[in-house]
């Protein structure tokens, strides 16, 4: 279930990597209300780019037309914090599969995106299954 | 994001990166690489002061160009001081692959240090046969 109240900001932009800075110019407007500082914003900035790069490289399939190819991006302003979920209405798939993606295993030719997600956020979860989409729920809060 | 190049000698240019390295813009550094080996280029500094975002499809680009430099018997080096991307790089575990260094002078040093002990390292081995 989508988290919203009256301090959320909900964006819909094209599941196009050239909309990619526009959601990282929007997630740094939005964390900079809830009070994060410049390197935090930076950190989460990374994680949002790639929460919504996955969406643009892995969530739709073939037969997905332009149109419905979108990314939802849902800010939540808090005090001293910041909830940022990154959602589609793609293929989704079974989030064990991200195991792959461990620093471990990166070869340079991807799977590190969901470990600097990991690293960059105080918590994620994500939310998906094979045919329902995807959801990747993030909380920064401000470093003391 | 904008990406000029200078030439240092026939094998070893400087790439200089400004803006943002994303998913977007990473196939146009690629592509830029990818030709600058295919010309004989076996060494190359990326360097990074002008850049403000680096995500991992970018870092995944600069991994797959020093592989190829170093099958072409060179190497990658990335002359970067800022914080943020830093970060990335540690993050990642990739700094000791990619020689990330502080500035392209300690780039260039690097990759000078790299083709020493190569030169070396294939003297040693000629003695042996």
């Amino acid at each position: 279930m989508a988290s919203s109240n009256a301090n959320t900001v909900e964006l819909v932009l094209p599941g196009r990597s050239e909309f990619l800075q526009v959601a990282r110019l929007a997630t740094g407007g939005a964390a900079a209300r809830a009070g994060l500082s410049v390197d935090d914003i930076e950190d989460l900035k990374v994680a949002v780019g790639e929460a919504c790069t996955n969406v643009v490289d892995h969530a739709f399939g073939e037969s997905t037309s332009e149109d419905n190819r979108r990314i939802i991006l849902r800010m939540t302003v808090g005090r001293d914090e910041i909830t940022i979920e990154v959602e589609d209405e793609g293929v989704g798939f079974d989030p064990a599969e991200l195991e792959r993606g461990r620093r471990d295993n990166y070869d340079g030719d991807g799977g590190l995106g969901f470990w600097l997600i990991k690293e960059l956020t105080d918590s994620v979860r994500i939310e998906s299954a094979p045919g329902s989409g995807t959801r990747v729920i993030m909380v920064k809060r401000a470093s003391r | 994001m904008r990406i000029d190049t200078d030439a240092i000698d026939d094998r070893t240019v400087v790439c200089r990166l400004a803006g943002e390295l994303d998913a977007y813009t990473a196939p146009d550094l690629r592509d830029t690489l990818a030709e600058h080996i295919r010309s004989g280029v076996a060494w190359i500094i990326a360097d990074l002061g002008q850049l403000r975002y680096l995500d991992s499809t970018g870092l995944g680009i600069l991994v797959g160009a020093a592989k190829q430099c170093r099958q072409a018997g060179g190497d990658l080096a990335v002359a970067c001081d800022r914080r943020n991307l830093l970060k990335i790089f540690q993050i990642s575990g990739t700094q000791e692959i990619l020689n990330v260094v502080a500035d392209v002078e300690a780039a260039r040093a690097r990759l000078q240090e790299l083709a020493h002990s190569r030169q070396a390292g294939a003297g040693d081995a000629e003695e042996g046969t």
